[in-house]
């Protein structure tokens, strides 16, 4: 069962305010009653945090939360597991992982009414113990419709089916313990098939403590003396993974993505966290 | 002789996280750490004076979904304003009524209506499929989408697993839909970068649109009642 310390940090409440989240539960509760479904529409800034902290610190954030629908929307918080595979699949999990940090967590309230096309600050905080590791605190924000965004119903004579769909943006959040950062090694730089392509890549290789990422852009030319950049997948490389990453192509000017010629001269610089990789490459 | 005076202050912090459609893409703009300076000039001949404004502009990472029929955008890459929408957020398939083996005979509504059955098992005829729009907007790189299932399909005791159900994309190849699990949390499908208006970061900005459109191939054995179940479907960008 995950454990989860969420409690209300703000304590002042007015009578006014206690009217309004009456209305809004009767509200909430005859639009359950009649199936009521509102379109989920929901913008999260930032879509991940990055933080730093120490063993016996805590670490307040907040995230900003906007409902560019035009109906009122009632969210739900909680914090989630999640997995990330050297391959690039994503997992969540409600279930606490061995090693989850998500103890540690608070979050302002469980619930949220939020109005047609407003913003409103939501916070956490997380509390690190003082006999915490080095090492990365990872988990996620799950914001996620109380009301189902679509309800599907199948009826017939003797069955109906009855599937209410619901929208979900999970925000993730890492927390570097005690100073844990990322060391990231440049194993290779080559071509694989993507998507049924043939695009450039690199294998990166992390093993530092904190998860990294490769930045920057590489100057290319192929085949037909095209000039071209290179930019490299953002995707994070946790600890203790190797991943291949695709270097994307766009033309410098336009921006527009070209159709690659190989053999390609590739040379720049690649960044990340704490250095930089100086790459000269020719891909046959 | 003129004598200038100079003075350097912080300047109110200001955001602009408007839910408008334009700065979807854009993000939260928000100016931090800004400096005024204010200068005085004075003395005879000609006057002048400069003064310098320094700020810097943070656009933060965001994603943005759209599950149903919402009411934001009118879809234009430009931003132009919302377009309302009526549309009522409810999917209905229409199962046609089931057949009685032997012949087939259609069954037929009313009291004493006979109807020739050789004694297997009635079935239902697949309903037409239904449509459910999503829309997924982020400048924060690679967005992943997941299906999450709490339970298989439930009346009562009785239950029909929930990947029964299964999703096609109008768009499969930049906004796929996950496969529903029969349980539990499906494995993530990546929304393809790019889109109208994102040529200028390809590898960070996301603007797809898509409708998935749902269908349910009825087991033949089901037993008359209501099931339900639910379906989560998450957008994040670790």
């Amino acid at each position: 069962m995950p454990i989860q310390r969420n409690r209300r940090i703000s304590s002042a409440v007015s009578t006014r305010q206690q009217i309004w989240r009456f209305a809004c539960a009767v509200a909430l509760c005859l639009g359950t009653a009649t199936g009521y479904a509102a379109p989920f529409e929901i913008a999260v800034s930032p879509s991940r945090t990055e933080l730093m902290g120490k063993a016996g610190a805590r670490v307040g954030q907040s995230i900003q939360i906007h409902n560019v629908g035009g109906q009122v929307s009632a969210l739900s918080f909680r914090t989630m597991d999640w997995t990330l595979s050297e391959k690039g699949e994503l997992t969540f999990h409600d279930e606490l992982l061995p090693g989850s940090c998500r103890p540690w967590v608070t979050l302002e309230r469980r619930t949220r009414q939020v109005a047609a096309r407003a913003n409103v600050p939501f916070r956490f905080q997380i509390d690190v113990p003082a006999d915490a590791p080095r090492g990365e605190c990872r988990f996620m924000i799950a914001i996620e419709g109380v009301e189902p965004a679509q309800q599907a119903i199948i009826n017939s004579g003797g069955a109906s089916l009855s599937l209410p769909i619901s929208g979900r943006i999970a925000v993730t959040v890492y927390l570097a313990v005690g100073g844990a950062k990322p060391r990231l090694e440049l194993l290779r730089i080559g071509s694989d098939s993507v998507r049924a392509q043939r695009q450039p890549v690199v294998t990166v290789r992390n093993t530092g403590d904190a998860h990294g990422r490769l930045d920057g852009a590489l100057d290319a030319t192929d085949s037909t003396g095209q000039r071209l950049e290179l930019v490299p997948d953002g995707a994070p490389i946790l600890p203790g993974q190797t991943r291949v990453l695709t270097l994307s192509a766009k033309a410098p000017a336009s921006g527009v993505a070209p159709l690659l010629k190989f053999p390609l001269n590739i040379q720049g610089t690649l960044d990340w966290e704490d250095g930089a990789f100086k790459v000269q490459a020719t891909l046959p | 002789m003129s004598t200038a005076h100079t003075h350097r202050g912080s300047l109110h912090q200001w955001s602009c996280c408007s839910a408008s459609t334009a700065l979807l893409v854009a993000g939260c703009v928000v100016a931090t750490s800004g400096i005024t300076e204010e200068t005085t000039n004075l003395g005879g001949g000609n006057l002048f004076t400069d003064a310098r404004l320094d700020f810097t502009i943070n656009i933060d990472r965001m994603v943005f979904l759209r599950v149903g029929n919402g009411s934001a955008h009118a879809g234009a890459a430009s931003g132009s304003g919302p377009a309302a929408s009526g549309s009522i957020n409810t999917l209905t398939f229409g199962l046609d009524p089931m057949s009685i083996p032997g012949v087939p005979t259609a069954t037929v509504n009313g009291n004493n209506q006979s109807a020739n059955w050789n004694g297997t098992t009635p079935a239902y005829a697949t309903p037409a499929a239904a449509s459910l729009p999503v829309e997924v907007r982020s400048n924060a790189g690679q967005v992943r989408l997941t299906a999450q299932v709490s339970a298989p399909l439930t009346n009562g005791s009785f239950t029909t697993p929930m990947s029964g159900i299964t999703i096609t994309s109008s768009s499969n190849a930049t906004l796929p839909a996950p496969v529903v699990p029969a349980a539990g949390v499906s494995p993530a499908v990546n929304v393809a970068l790019g889109g109208p208006g994102t040529a200028a970061a390809p590898t960070l900005l996301t603007y797809r649109t898509a409708n998935w459109s749902f269908n349910y191939v009825p087991v033949t054995a089901l037993v008359a009642g209501n099931y339900s179940g639910q379906i989560t479907f998450s957008a994040s960008a670790p």
